[in-house]
């Protein structure tokens, strides 16, 4: 019940989306979702969808399974969307109740909403075909740069590899403890306020404390491995760029120039 | 009427590469009274099916059925049928969460909505059972047992609930031989005197033979083997083999004192019988003239 949470899972494969450098995926990611920030006409729009469906080809991805990452967010889409349209300026196209609609307003509801629909769609895109493991290696390689202003790059790449490894086996765990719960007797989705409270109890408590004990043995067993930080340490694999990275980067690139090209000139 | 399962199937993580066939088109029945060992090597599917035998998880293929009812369903019935079955999982310690024993092994039968001395009695009687009386152990925080009795608590709070169908999985993991063995006592009496239907899942074979009058072999989330130990160990030693369980000690003794001529009964799973047939058929030293 719990274990449905596609948005960042990743999905293995071979293909030369996964192969790319990590670096270079978040890099081109960032740019990818600033060029859809300033893309505002139907052009754009195609564009970024052929860019979009090119890639998910490439990287041999379920576009179901994309879709379906949007799924949880739609009700921030849903805001998005009517807070602009209602807020729009301009001449009144129709009223609804004391609302009234503006061509404007509408507009930049679609916008808005396609923004926010893209900003995740290719986030998903880089999750899925970006292991964890590498994603937090790659986050650790580009703030290294900022090390030198304090910036403890490593401690926070080994805390969120470290958070995102732990995230399904609690949830698993989580979903293990409330069925032996129910085998007791606990009812987590009927009855009073105050019997569902108790019934939250005996699930956060094992949970808490499985929780702790997970995180004493995690800690003892990297000590006994001698771990210390990040002071000094090598790597198993060294990142490098490729060719690769350079194409997707031109390619990138070019895509960024057509949306500036359409958006100073069309 | 029994709990019955017909056809049952599940995967985990369905749609997704992880994909896993955990229980692949089991069908099976097992009547109150039984007591059943559930036996197959690790990833075998054996937890993922006795969640479905409580009821607990529903399956993605086929039907459970508890006494008639389908414990998946909403509803009062489906509650109902749900308490039949009880469930103490793979180490249970982990899921005790009251501040004192008492109140957890009371915990299932206030759920029931017990009366309070109704939920004390059964709560003294299941801590009997865990050999932690009461007294002793009632009032104490679960969090400050050792390993081994957080366990036997837990098992306690699941046998308070008086189940008709008890489905234990491998409860005496991690247990020293001589708490298995007491376990195993109590495990026996309860059964004797209760009437309820035993399904225990365990790694050992002699753990088994010992216990149960039934065998489900499982492998690859099949049922491979179902029913008494004497015949499974007569009539399909190689399946046996292929689910990559092995028969007991005694039964491989016995084949070999068979193969060097002694004239024994090829159905012994105890040792004071492999003794007397023994002693039956050793020259000059009839059972009577033993020691
Ligand atoms: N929560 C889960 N999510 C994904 N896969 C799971 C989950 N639980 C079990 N599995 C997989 O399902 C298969 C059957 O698991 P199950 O726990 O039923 O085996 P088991 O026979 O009880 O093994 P063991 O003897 O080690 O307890 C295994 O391959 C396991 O990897
Ligand atoms: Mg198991």
């Amino acid at each position: 019940m719990l274990g449905n949470i596609t948005f960042g899972q990743y999905f293995p494969g071979d293909t030369p989306v996964h192969k790319l450098d990590p670096r270079t995926k978040i890099i081109l990611t960032i740019i990818v979702i600033a060029a859809t920030f300033t893309a505002a006409d139907f052009w754009a729009y195609s564009l970024l969808t052929a860019f979009f469906v090119f890639v998910t080809a490439l990287g041999r991805l379920s576009f179901v399974r994309l879709l379906r990452s949007v799924k949880p967010l739609w009700p921030i889409i849903l805001i998005t969307f009517f807070v602009h349209v209602f807020s729009g300026q301009g001449e009144t196209l129709f009223r609804l109740f004391i609302f009234k609609i503006t061509g404007a307003g509408l507009t930049q509801g679609i916008l808005m909403s396609l923004r926010l629909v893209f900003l995740i769609l290719f986030s998903s895109l880089m999750t899925m075909t970006t292991s964890p493991l590498e994603l937090t290696d790659g986050l650790e390689r580009l703030l290294r740069p900022f090390r030198r202003i304090g910036l403890p790059a490593h401690e926070l790449a080994m805390m969120m590899t470290i958070a995102l490894r732990f995230i399904p086996t609690l949830l698993q765990e989580t979903e293990r403890i409330m069925m032996a719960q129910s085998a007791r007797g606990a009812d987590f989705k009927s009855g009073g306020l105050t019997r569902k409270a108790r019934n939250i109890l005996t699930l956060i408590v094992p949970l808490f404390l499985s929780a702790f004990r997970r995180a004493d043995e995690l800690a003892t067993a990297m000590e006994a491995r001698c771990y210390h930080g990040g002071e000094g340490r090598t790597r198993m694999h060294e990142l490098a760029l490729a060719k690769s990275d350079a194409l997707a980067a031109l390619i990138v690139v070019f895509l960024a120039a057509v949306l500036a090209f359409i958006k100073w000139c069309g | 009427m029994p709990l019955s399962l017909e056809n049952v199937s599940y995967v985990y993580m369905k749609g997704t590469p992880y994909e896993r066939r955990a229980v692949d088109n089991v069908s099976l029945e097992i009547q109150k009274g039984e007591f059943v060992a559930l036996i197959g090597h690790s990833g075998s599917g054996k937890s993922t099916l006795a969640q479905h035998m409580a009821g607990l998880l529903p399956p993605l293929a086929g039907q459970v059925k508890i006494d008639g009812t389908d414990p998946c369903a909403k509803g009062k019935e489906a509650l109902t049928a749900r308490r039949k079955a009880g469930l103490v999982f793979q180490y249970p310690e982990h899921q005790l969460f009251a501040e004192t024993v008492f109140d957890d092994v009371a915990f299932g039968p206030r759920n029931l909505g017990l009366a309070e001395e109704e939920v004390r009695e059964r709560a003294a009687t299941a801590l009997d059972f865990a050999q932690m009386p009461i007294e002793e152990f009632g009032a104490r925080s679960p969090f400050q047992l050792s390993g081994g009795q957080m366990r036997k608590a837990a098992i306690a709070g699941v046998i308070a609930m008086r189940p008709d169908y008890l489905i234990l999985d491998e409860p005496t993991a991690g247990f020293d031989p001589l708490a298995r063995g007491l376990f195993y006592e109590e495990l026996k009496n309860l059964h004797k005197k209760s009437g309820m239907a035993v399904i225990m899942i365990t790694h050992s074979m002699e753990e088994a033979i010992e216990l149960a009058r039934r065998l489900l072999v499982m492998s690859g989330g099949r049922i491979i083997i179902d029913g008494q130990p004497e015949r499974i160990f007569r009539e399909q030693r190689g399946e046996l083999l292929a689910a990559g369980v092995t028969a007991p000690a005694i039964v491989s003794l016995t084949d070999r004192l068979r193969a060097h001529g002694f004239s024994i009964n090829a159905d012994c799973l105890d040792a004071d019988d492999l003794v007397a047939e023994l002693l039956a058929v050793l020259p000059g030293k009839g059972p009577g003239d033993a020691r």
